[in-house]
């Protein structure tokens, strides 16, 4: 990597090459819009940004501060080094923030800034985990959460820089986010970032279709040909391929197993190997089991199993063709 | 108007079977499938090649016929092997299940010691009940 990097902040401690190596288990994914909820991690920077920015009474210098945090980008962009002014404020801040009492406006004030200041630290260490088919504002947003633990967490009188206490804490968030919804197998760029364009536009023309797109018209939205759409509809199904290891929901949108059980017990009814059949879905994550019920048991297209499930419709598709594997794999060995 | 039929033999072995999936996906593109429908019909696929893979004889081939009809947008296709004991799958199967809800009619023949089944769809999903 040949950008240039600030003295006392460490090459980034833990090399960006092993988040390719854990990328393992997927499990929230982008949602199809209007329920376009975030996945929790976001939700959790989200919150925190916009209690920074009510907690203080910001709006009189808000421009001013926009411009600082913009010239304070551009000269780490240009130098990789904060300006010495930035570094005395630094100090100034993480002083007030140490001496204050906790719920002191000037300290909540100082934190904000804090955080403000440091974006940029956040935008570089997104920047060196590019190329790897998250999205830069993904990114941005699961390390500005590093950031604030980072702030909140501080202890000045270790004796070390914030940077250096921060850098480690913002990659290991982004390392986190990498964790949670990488690939399984090593797919070109190419097709990762189709595949980040195929969830956007399936998700968007659904809802203003009301129904599910055709190849030509996402080929047509993307600006792409009917075969690269057809490549990447391929392709997006190595997306994470260990997710049926992944557990079920957790923020406990899924009923329980006990909850659907019973009218899954009725229309198991029809099919001849259920006693087979009923531990292997069993054995299913909650959520894996709930979308094959959908399916086949009640109808559902993947396009309204997604929403009520809140993922997106390739990811049902590809849970869909896993699970039904698995099942296959099973009941052959019955 | 020109034939459209299409079709694919492929060694009776699940390695091949990705052919299959590519060309189904790309004949229901041409015939402008929706996405969701694209994706059942390839699951469909897959699940009656795999149905008849577990009976098919060592030296079979995978028989696929893509057929659009010529008087309306849906689309016939049969998978074809010749098979050990040459009997239609049984209907009561999850297999079988998984197959009626993904397309719009499924069947099953047997033909000289292959079995054949067949399966219509058409471009947009049946409305659930």
């Amino acid at each position: 990597m040949s950008s240039p990097q600030r003295p006392d902040l460490p090459s980034p401690v833990d090399d960006p090459a092993d988040a390719a190596v854990e990328v393992t288990v997927d499990d929230t994914e982008q949602v199809v819009p209007p329920a376009r909820q975030p996945g929790q991690a976001t939700e959790t920077a989200q919150e925190a940004t916009t209690n920074l920015s009510t907690d203080t009474a910001v709006e009189p210098q808000a421009d001013s501060e926009a411009v600082a945090a913009v010239e304070s980008v551009q000269t780490f962009a240009r130098s990789g080094r904060w300006s010495d002014r930035d570094r005395e404020r630094e100090r100034d801040l993480l002083r007030v923030l140490a001496d204050s009492e906790p719920d002191a406006p000037v300290r909540r004030a100082a934190r904000d800034e804090l955080v403000t200041m440091h974006l940029p630290l956040v935008e570089y260490l997104a920047r060196r985990f590019r190329d790897r088919g998250e999205s830069h504002d993904d990114l941005v947003q699961v390390g500005t959460i590093g950031l604030i633990k980072s702030v909140d967490r501080f202890d000045t009188t270790r004796g070390v820089e914030f940077s250096t206490y921060a850098t480690p804490t913002i990659v290991g968030e982004i390392k986190r986010h990498f964790r949670d919804r990488g690939w399984a197998i090593r797919v070109p760029r190419r097709l990762q970032e189709m595949r980040l364009h195929l969830n956007r536009a399936t998700g968007d023309l659904t809802h203003a279709l009301g129904r599910s797109p055709t190849v030509r018209e996402l080929a047509q939205h993307i600006g792409v040909s009917d075969e690269e759409i057809l490549e990447g509809l391929e392709s997006a199904q190595a997306y994470a391929t260990t997710s049926l290891d992944a557990g079920s929901d957790e923020d406990g949108a899924a009923p329980s197993i006990v909850d659907t059980m019973g009218s899954d017990d009725a229309a198991l009814e029809q099919v001849e190997y259920r006693e087979s059949l009923r531990p292997l879905l069993a054995a299913l994550p909650e959520r894996e089991r709930r979308i094959i019920m959908l399916r086949f048991f009640h109808s559902k297209t993947q396009s309204q199993i997604a929403e009520e499930i809140g993922i997106s419709q390739m990811h049902v598709s590809r849970l869909l063709a896993r699970s039904l594997g698995q099942l296959r794999t099973g009941l052959a060995q019955d | 108007m020109p034939d459209r039929t299409v079709e694919l033999r492929i060694p009776a072995s699940s390695a091949y079977l990705v052919l299959a999936r590519t060309a189904t996906a790309a004949m229901c593109a041409r015939l402008e499938f929706s996405v969701d429908r694209l994706d059942d019909v390839r699951l469909a696929v897959a699940e009656a090649a795999a149905l008849l893979l577990g009976d098919a004889r060592s030296d079979a081939d995978l028989r696929f016929t893509f057929r659009p009809r010529e008087d309306s947008a849906t689309l016939d296709i049969t998978i074809e092997a010749a098979t050990v004991h040459s009997q239609v799958p049984p209907h009561d199967t999850f297999a079988w299940t998984v197959l009626t809800a993904l397309v719009d009619s499924v069947a099953a023949v047997v033909d000289d010691g292959s079995v054949r089944i067949h399966l219509s769809v058409s471009p947009t999903e049946p409305v659930p009940v």
